[in-house]
């Protein structure tokens, strides 16, 4: 493909656009006066396509083009408008026209004739378009002595000659600029527009009968038309008529040699050559014609290179008159947007590139002239300043107007709101907002499927609407708005709406999110659901939606663009999408950042916020398993220090992780200077990064770091900074990975307990009636839900409310201990407790906060339901005891209910109460637990008529019990101070101490069961679970009794 | 074997002459503010910005198996054409002339040759010896620089 060919293409591309654009006004158009405006930009669009394809030899496309302008060429005088079924056909041609400019090679011969002929036949008996094609230096020879305008003015006689013009028909291999008036054919070509009515032409020119070459089967054949107008006395145009009377012709082409036409019609014969087919069966199909037409001199001297377009001046249209023959194209209001040169992005990297470095020269030039005064200053401010403006300028040659993104939609509305018999009118606002070319071109797959969606999804049908009082016409409005650094695109119908109950329907019933989750999401919240694979509310698949595939593929699109998207809708009221999406991704906005005396930039996007840790301040990392931890508001954040990343330049291994905690004891742990904890979102994991500082935010063009580094995974890429020095960009997803950072933690971070010799324990303090304040160690909550009083049933006395389909029993404080009733307000909190088999849930009527404390309980066991109080911000607080709360109301139940089958649990509890007085002796056990307020729960749990628990408070202390007393069971805890519980056991092991020994743990069991046992514990146990923690030490009580009966 | 000629740039790295096809070479600049790649092959000294563009610096002597030896302040950096890969280049003490070496007075390193000149894991980057007036010429193969690089990230992993 030469660059003639090339440059065909990018103008047929715009003339296209521009005939797309005036028919779709058209439609719209108010005034006689602007639908003919609208028509003649449309006309002058084809009319240039055919000229310029008739000149370049694409016999295809000026034959559609020619149909498409004749077609409208009726509509010219803006007195009557298209109907929809003449547009519908014209934008069909076109899209077969764009269709053969994007496939030039391709012959598509076919599908252009049937097109031909679907549009000529609209025509109907308006006029008839006779298509012209004569050899001018035949029809001077034939007719001797008139000159080629008496040819003309034949013509003109029966109608109008449009588009008369000398075309080329190239032998494309001798096409050329150089070798065009030598070696091509050159034609006159152009369509016979006539008003008169067959018979008016056959009076006019005298014959009734059909011509009489016109045989009835279908073959080639070369007929003399000179010959045989002499014969019949006929001109030819009568011939041409007959002939498409009958039929078609088609394939039409004249043949001769290659003469320089500006010296002259040649000497050689130039013969019309096509085929012929006729509509009626009688008529012959195929016939090849050859015309020889004779006059002498006086031709206009026509020059290739200016084909007569002209023609439309005698139908009264001057505004072709002074429009150069060259493909650029005259501007008018329309074209002016889509006036182009097309420059190969490559070539404007380069220029970037370039730019970047006269920028480092300015910035050096500075500096060895900043001494200096005088004349050399002032030309360094010239050059800093145009610098800065030439950057600019080439960073703008990316940017285009959205409105390139938004002209396609109007087309698309309108072919998809026919297919589905809506009415739809799209308002477009903003379309000279610019976008980055890379970001306009990856929005337009989301955008299609956003609008399509509206249609389809949110807009009713013309009744529908009309029955709801809303116009017959639903409105979609395209805009574009910049707003900082992005634009925010939105699309807005005034359709139905969606329903927020139907997607919390289909949202559950997918399973996505429990009915309490969704029960708690905001309508924002909710909608975004719809996002998801496989979501799709829609009772019907459509072919045009529905069947849920695509949002997700939006929300993939947009998330690859770093856009963001929002969903707002008012059932009824219609619903609008918002849609934000960065100017560029050539150039993002960094963090800069320093370790030690390295400088990285950390993409701004993956940022959530910069947390400072300040020398002496309050807020410090713990440590929590083998990481580091920031407690940040509710919840764990994992620490990874970037300098430790960089200085182990393999992943970590846990003895690295043990050396970095070695490294910075929390205790001691005072930075000297402040530090920053970056909090980073990526991949949905969340972690901080801890930097020496922070620079500040800089735009940054990101380049790929070298290929041979690219198993160097903690950067994703380099970028030039102002000094001209290179700087790193961090990649969060290699950091994580390379800290494994989330390998050995459990999933749910912000729920682990850090454990340290402090025992802080972290509880919840809520009020129920305003006289007391509460507390519930967090460990034991599983959750907080908002409780809206209206869903709550009552049977009876009792109060349930159902969560996550399950029938959950609402326990009021009051009802079980002495204290102040609480006041009823719409919304509660509900307080639901770990290791409690039964669904319940403790009423709060406000949660104060969550605190890191110490507990030092001062037990008052007169209270019943309470362990003990608290001093907790000043204030007396109550230390709940979930287990006796609820054996309470698992006896109430029992009672109320009158029923005599007790749950499993109640059967545990009667089971260990009852079995307990069997034992001979009073049973004793050992419990060992640093923690005053575990040590306090777990003792309760133990506590019975025939059990008697001594508490230890570490190993050490227990290995002095067991020395000094009898026991029957050893109760354990895992971690403690001065001897942990491991060396406890081996310990006690090795002292000969043969009584059953439990573990007591808080972590996950599987990991420590070898390593229990292998350290002499015959069982261990979660510490809160209080359940199976009773049978656990019930069965050993057992086996101790049966060990010590033999003996 | 015909007598052709070949011009080499030569430089001094670890007080060695060293040589590399003139035609690969792309230009020689004093430019040194390289920025540490962490984690890289200790072969890498860094990225270095040319003119807006980013190269890849090895240190040659590190490359050629030469342990502790500083990087001289006024050392210079070859940079490579992209026909021998892409965007990088070596860093040397010390750039020296061009010479024209023929066939005759090149000749591939034997074993035993390889033992001497201490490069014995590196040799793979020694495309032959020149004999000069009085010096020997360790002709390089730059096109293998890289490869070497990538594999030593492998052997770093293992230690």
């Amino acid at each position: 493909m030469n660059d003639t060919h090339s440059e065909f293409i990018v103008v047929s591309r715009e003339h296209l656009t521009v005939f797309e654009q005036s028919l779709l006004s058209l439609e719209k158009a108010a005034s006689g006066n602007e639908s003919r405006s609208l028509i003649e930009h449309g006309l002058r669009a084809v009319h240039s396509m055919k000229g310029d394809s008739g000149f370049l030899g694409f016999t295809t496309i000026r034959q559609l083009a020619h149909a498409m302008e004749s077609l409208l060429e009726d509509y010219r005088d803006g007195a009557r408008l298209p109907s929809t079924e003449i547009v519908e056909a014209l934008l069909a041609a076109r899209d077969q026209l764009a269709a053969l400019v994007e496939d030039l090679d391709q012959n598509q011969q076919a599908a252009v004739d049937d097109l031909t002929r679907r549009l000529l036949s609209l025509e109907g008996t308006m006029s008839h378009a006779i298509p012209l094609n004569i050899n001018l230096r035949d029809w001077q020879t034939q007719h001797s002595g008139s000159p080629l305008a008496d040819l003309f003015a034949r013509l003109d006689a029966f109608g109008i000659v449009e588009d008369p013009q000398i075309i080329g028909l190239p032998d494309p291999s001798a096409f050329g600029s150089e070798t065009w008036t030598k070696n091509c054919n050159v034609n006159f070509s152009g369509v016979l527009i006539t008003k008169a009515s067959p018979n008016e032409i056959a009076v006019l020119v005298g014959v009734q009968q059909p011509p009489p070459f016109l045989t009835p089967d279908g073959f080639e054949r070369r007929v003399d038309l000179g010959e045989w107008q002499t014969e019949h006395k006929l001109s030819l145009v009568e011939l041409f008529h007959e002939l498409t009377q009958a039929g078609e012709i088609f394939d039409q082409h004249l043949k001769y040699s290659p003469t320089d036409l500006t010296m002259g019609l040649p000497t050689e014969p130039i013969i019309w050559q096509g085929r012929y087919r006729a509509a009626q069966p009688v008529a012959p199909p195929e016939t090849t014609d050859v015309v020889t037409l004779q006059d002498s001199a006086g031709t206009p001297q026509p020059r290739p290179e200016s084909p007569v377009e002209n023609a439309h001046i005698s139908n009264g249209s001057t505004a072709d008159k002074d429009r150069p023959a060259s493909p650029k194209t005259a501007a008018t209001p329309d074209t002016e947007r889509l006036r182009s040169l097309r420059i190969n992005v490559e070539l404007l990297d380069r220029l970037m590139n370039l730019i970047g470095e006269l920028t480092l020269i300015r910035n050096q030039t500075q500096v060895a002239f900043s001494e200096q005064e005088g004349e050399s200053r002032n030309l360094i401010q010239r050059l800093n300043s145009v610098t800065s403006e030439l950057q600019g300028t080439v960073l703008q040659t990316r940017m285009q107007p959205v409105g390139n993104l938004f002209g396609r939609f109007p087309r698309m509305v309108r072919d998809l709101a026919r297919q589905l018999g809506k009415e739809v009118e799209v308002i477009t606002i903003g379309q000279d907002v610019e976008l980055d070319k890379t970001v306009i071109e990856r929005l337009s797959d989301p955008l299609t499927h956003l609008i399509r969606n509206s249609i389809d999804h949110g807009l009713e049908s013309p009744e529908a609407r009309e029955a709801v009082g809303k116009s017959r016409i639903g409105q979609i409005v395209l805009s574009a708005t910049p707003t900082d650094g992005q634009v925010c695109i939105e699309i807005r119908d005034d359709g139905r709406g969606i329903d927020p109950v139907a997607v919390k329907a289909k949202a559950a019933a997918m399973g996505l999110r429990t009915e309490s989750e969704l029960e708690r999401m905001s309508n924002r919240e909710l909608f975004s659901l719809i996002l998801l694979p496989g979501f799709s509310t829609a009772k019907q698949v459509t072919d045009v939606s529905g069947r849920g595939v695509g949002m997700d593929v939006v929300k993939t699109n947009i998330d690859e663009l770093e856009g963001h998207l929002t969903i707002d809708s008012k059932l009824g009221q219609g619903t609008s999408m918002n849609l934000r999406v960065p100017l560029t991704l050539a150039i993002v906005p960094c963090l800069i950042v320093t370790v030690g005396n390295d400088r990285f930039a950390l993409a701004q996007r993956e940022l959530e916020e910069i947390v400072c840790l300040h020398p002496g301040g309050k807020r410090k990392l713990e440590h929590a398993f083998d990481t580091e931890v920031f407690r940040l508001r509710d919840s764990l954040l994992p620490v990874i220090r970037f300098s430790e990343i960089l200085a182990r330049s393999q992943p970590f291994s846990a003895d690295d992780k043990a050396e970095i905690l070695a490294k910075y004891p929390p205790a001691e742990r005072d930075p000297a200077e402040i530090e920053y904890i970056l909090v980073l979102r990526s991949n949905g994991k969340r972690f901080g990064l801890l930097v020496d500082q922070v620079q500040g935010r800089e735009e940054i063009v990101v380049k790929p770091i070298h290929a041979a580094m690219r198993k160097v995974t903690i950067f994703s890429g380099a970028t030039l900074m102002g000094d001209g020095r290179v700087a790193l960009i961090a990649n969060a997803v290699g950091i994580i990975e390379h800290a494994r950072c989330f390998a050995a933690m459990a999933d749910d971070v912000p729920q682990s307990i850090p454990r340290n010799p402090h025992e802080v324990h972290r509880v919840l303090l809520f009020e129920y009636g305003a006289n007391e304040q509460y507390a519930l160690p967090l460990v034991q909550v599983r959750r907080v839900e908002l409780l809206d009083m209206n869903r709550v049933e009552r049977i009876g006395a009792q109060e349930f409310v159902t969560l996550d389909g399950v029938s959950t029993r609402i326990l009021r404080l009051n009802e079980f201990m002495d204290v102040s009733q609480c006041e009823e307000s719409p919304t509660m909190f509900l307080i639901l407790p770990r290791f409690v088999p039964e669904p319940m849930g403790i009423l709060a009527q406000r949660i104060i906060d969550t605190e890191s404390l110490a507990i030092d309980l001062q037990t008052s066991g007169n209270i019943r339901g309470v362990l003990g109080t608290a001093i907790v911000r000043s204030r007396l607080s109550l230390f709940l005891d979930v287990q006796q709360i609820r054996e309470s109301v698992v006896g109430v139940t029992a009672d109320a209910s009158g029923v005599g089958e007790p749950s499993g649990i109640t059967a545990a509890n009667d089971k260990w109460r009852s079995t307990s007085p069997r034992f001979k002796a009073k049973q004793r056990i050992l419990l060992v637990d640093d923690t005053p307020f575990f040590r306090e729960i777990v003792k309760r749990y133990l506590s019975a008529e025939n059990v008697e628990i001594v508490t230890g408070v570490d190993g050490r202390d227990g290995l002095e019990l067991l020395a000094s007393q009898d026991f029957d069971l050893v109760v354990s805890d895992i971690e403690m101070p001065n001897m942990n519980g491991w060396e406890f056991c081996k310990a006690a092991r090795e002292k000969g101490y043969r009584m059953p020994f439990v573990a007591l743990t808080s972590l996950a069991k599987n990991e420590y069961e070898q390593k229990a046992m292998a350290c002499g514990f015959d069982d261990f146990e979660e510490k809160l679970d209080h359940d199976r923690l009773q049978q656990k030490v019930l069965h050993w009580l057992q086996r101790s009794l049966e060990m010590q009966v033999p003996q | 074997m015909s007598d052709n000629v070949t011009l080499y740039c030569t430089f001094l790295s670890a007080g060695r002459l060293f040589g590399v096809p003139v035609l690969d070479v792309k230009e020689v600049t004093a430019e040194k503010r390289f920025t540490g790649i962490p984690h890289a092959p200790q072969e890498v000294l860094g990225l270095v910005n040319i003119r807006g563009h980013i190269f890849l610096a090895l240190n040659l002597a590190t490359l050629l198996a030469v342990r502790n030896h500083p990087t001289p302040a006024d050392a210079q950096f070859v940079i490579f054409k992209s026909s021998v890969g892409p965007a990088f280049g070596i860093v040397v003490d010390q750039v020296g002339d061009i010479v024209s070496v023929s066939d005759k007075q090149t000749e591939a390193l034997t074993n035993g040759e390889q033992m001497q000149l201490h490069f014995s894991d590196r040799s793979s980057l020694v495309a032959s010896v020149g004999k000069l007036d009085g010096q020997i010429l360790i002709i390089l193969d730059p096109h293998k620089f890289l490869a070497c690089v990538e594999h030593s990230r492998g052997a770093l992993d293992n230690v």
